[in-house]
């Protein structure tokens, strides 16, 4: 094997999860959709189903977590129990390419909003993926 | 690009899951967006986009194309379209109708009292008042006591509508979706100025319509409801814009008002307030309008009939369309009637409303058919008669095969004898299948072992009491004749003999007890019959023609009847099967089932 060739393979990471953007965005000089791969792929698909709610797919009532519907509930200490277990269930239920390592909600009353961190981890990965959801009324 | 030229795509399936996995299947070719089984991804977003489309449109299509035809069609509206383009207008509501005979008492003696059309009385059934009218006018004289005998009045509330004709528009909608069609009639002013009335008149087809006719059409319309179409100065004179039409009917309550038997009417009648009504018939014969499955039933029908009677089907769809009070209709030639009756159709009806059918129900159906047929035919309308059969039946069931007690068993034997009733009999045309009825007993219950179930057939008469009585009873069946009573062993009479024909009991000669028998010989004889003796009061009353099922009554004059107001004259027929002729539906009504439950262990 080249030295050429050898660098290619050890750098270039295999596609295996591939989409589009949610804004569907185009590549400025092909001109063809721009695509998320891999666990970015998994971090826009988990971002979709927490800020999906139950019944709001046409013909897939379980699909979603239902959380956006508790931001209109009184807070207490155990909702933040309840919205990581609603969390943990769309792991379990709709993203079979990743699993959930940790979840920290934090409730910030003034801005009337709760910042979501999500710890995932893809199934063929030992590194631990993290990002925010921020979930915030609009009206 | 994508490569997807080998994959196959399935445009068949109509569900959302199956449009779904079939587009998953056909993307499963491409290699560039990889996520679309996986339910949060942007892809199977767009999937569900997709599918959800496909799904619509399926439904929608297939909801047009099952309303573009009449056999598949749901919605009143597109059913309601498809018969009209067979000049079949479906049944509206219906009145209900009562004949009563009015009187007027007048504080002078005028020579005529005028009774308006529409005139109204009102009556009360249950918690709610009803208005019933006259449809035509009356005119009562002094010679008839100002009296009106046998009048027809209809319920519902008188409804006008009007309508100011522009831009040349030839349909108006008619807003009450409950009125009776057969009520409507329609007057034309030519302007607002102008305080003349034209009468026009409806019609039902172009036959005979000219340019100048005054005829106007009806049409079922939008929501249920009707339209009335004039013509266009070729088929019907056309209307000017200016003209005021005017409707006139009756928002009928259906059925609600059926048995009401007293009328007060509500104002005066030709100035005066003392007017009275005797009830001659209760109100009948009120009905909703025709549901969706009848008119797709009907007007392919209607269609084939043409308006014309000429075959029995024709009468048949005809007359059953036009009064849906009649169930049951038997329509044959008068040469098919005994006595052979030539020129004649002879309708034999049976309504839900009425047990015999009122001579001005009767003429309504010769009025409405007679110009329908052929010329030289004379329809006549009889009422149905009835072969009633009684049925005894002797049960033996295991009691070890069952939980239930014999009382079940006998619910269940006869809940079975009335389903098979209802479901074989009870109409025109229809054979008491012997054998079939003993399968559905045995089928009744699981622990019956067997049935012994004797059929006996008869009739009721109705003599009037001390006058002679002549009166000839058809069975249509063949009678079972047993051996002839010797006159020199009637005094040594141990009943062995069973008569073909028998009866319930009567007094005659003021002798109690007395009934009908025949002599085994073909005459009819009145006896007084025990276990253990026999005798005869009269040894000719009659005739029984055991061949043909006929039993003749002649000059009988009975005192009393025993139990109730009629005699019923049972016949053994010779054959298990029992069928009946033209004018007799055949059934067997509740109280005549008999049934005896014998428990056995097996």
């Amino acid at each position: 094997m080249s030295k050429v060739s050898a660098v290619t393979a050890n750098t270039v990471k295999a596609v295996i999860f591939s989409d589009f953007f949610t804004d569907f965005s185009r590549s400025p000089t092909s001109g063809m959709l721009n695509k998320k791969t891999n666990e970015d792929a998994v971090k826009q698909s988990i971002r979709n189903l927490l800020l999906t709610d139950k019944y709001e797919r046409p013909y897939q009532p379980e699909l979603g977590s239902n959380i956006q519907g508790m931001l209109f509930e009184n807070w207490t200490p155990s909702m933040a129990e309840i919205m990581k277990n609603h969390i943990q269930n769309v792991f379990d239920n709709h993203e079979p390419r990743a699993e959930l390592v940790n979840c920290v909600v934090h409730p910030t009353v003034d801005n009337a909003s709760i910042v979501v961190k999500i710890y995932f981890r893809l199934i063929n990965s030992e590194n631990t993926v993290e990002f925010d959801v921020i979930l915030k009324r609009v009206r | 690009m994508a490569t997807t030229s080998n994959a196959e795509f399935i445009v068949a399936n109509l569900e959302f899951d199956d449009i779904k996995s079939n587009l998953k299947t056909y993307l499963s070719a491409q290699n560039i967006f990889q996520d679309y089984n996986f339910d949060g991804s942007n892809m199977s977003v767009l999937l569900d986009v997709l599918a959800y489309n496909t799904y619509y449109n399926a439904i929608h299509l297939n909801a047009v194309a099952s309303e573009m035809f009449l056999d598949s069609a749901q919605i009143r509206d597109s059913v309601y379209s498809h018969a009209k383009q067979m000049n079949y207008m479906p049944t509206s509501r219906r009145s209900s109708v009562a004949h009563v005979d009015i009187t007027v008492t007048p504080s002078d003696s005028p020579h005529t009292i005028t009774v308006p059309r529409l005139t109204e009385f009102q009556t009360t059934v249950g918690d709610n008042v009803y208005t019933f009218s006259t449809n035509s006018s009356l005119v009562l004289n002094s010679g008839s006591s100002y009296t009106a005998s046998n009048v027809d009045i209809y319920e519902g509330e008188v409804v006008n509508e009007f309508y100011l004709v522009a831009n040349s528009q030839n349909t108006y909608y008619i807003n009450n979706q409950d009125i009776d069609t057969s009520s409507l009639t329609v007057k034309v002013r030519t302007s607002n100025t102008d305080t003349t009335n034209t009468t026009w008149t409806r019609s039902n087809s172009l036959f005979g319509v000219t340019s100048t006719s005054n005829v106007f059409f009806i049409q079922a319309a939008s929501n249920g409801s009707y339209e009335i179409v004039f013509g266009n100065d070729t088929f019907g004179r056309k209307l000017t814009d200016g003209n005021i039409v005017e409707a006139s009917y009756r928002a009928s309550n259906k059925d609600d008002s059926d048995g009401a038997n007293s009328f007060t009417a509500t104002g005066t009648v030709g100035g005066y307030s003392t007017v009275s009504t005797a009830l001659i018939t209760k109100a009948t014969g009120g009905g909703d309008k025709q549901e969706v499955d009848d008119v797709k039933f009907a007007a392919p029908r209607a269609l084939s009939v043409q308006e014309r009677a000429v075959t029995v089907t024709d009468y048949e769809t005809l007359v059953k369309n036009e009064f849906p009070d009649i169930t049951a209709l038997n329509v044959y030639g008068g040469e098919d009637a005994d006595p052979p009756e030539f020129g004649k159709v002879i309708m034999v009806a049976k309504s839900n409303v009425y047990t015999t059918l009122p001579q001005s129900r009767k003429q309504a159906m010769v009025d409405f058919i007679g110009p329908k047929s052929s010329i030289a035919v004379e329809p006549r309308v009889i009422d149905a008669g009835t072969l009633s059969i009684k049925i005894d039946s002797s049960i033996i069931y295991n009691i070890n095969a069952t939980d239930s007690q014999a009382n079940d068993i006998k619910v269940s034997v006869e809940s079975a004898i009335n389903t098979f009733s209802s479901d074989n009999l009870t109409d025109f045309k229809k054979t008491m299948r012997h054998s079939k009825l003993v399968e559905k007993i045995n089928e009744s219950d699981t622990a019956i072992l067997s049935n012994e179930t004797n059929a006996t057939i008869y009739k009721t008469i109705n003599p009037k009491l001390n006058a002679a009585y002549t009166k000839t009873i058809d069975f249509h069946n063949p009678l079972k004749q047993d051996n002839p009573i010797s006159a020199n062993t009637q005094g040594s009479y141990t009943g062995f003999s069973t008569p073909a024909v028998s009866s319930e009991t009567f007094t005659f000669n003021s002798t109690t007890g007395a009934s009908f028998r025949d002599d085994g010989t073909g005459t009819l004889q009145i006896v007084v019959a025990n276990s253990s003796s026999l005798q005869v009061l009269e040894a000719n009353a009659g005739s029984v023609s055991y061949g043909s099922g006929n039993v003749s009554i002649t000059n009988v004059t009975i005192n009393a009847i025993t139990t109730g107001t009629t005699i019923k004259l049972y016949a053994r027929s010779n054959t298990n099967d029992i069928t009946t002729k033209n004018s007799d539906i055949v059934e067997i009504a509740d109280g005549d089932v008999t049934v005896t439950i014998n428990g056995v262990r097996e």
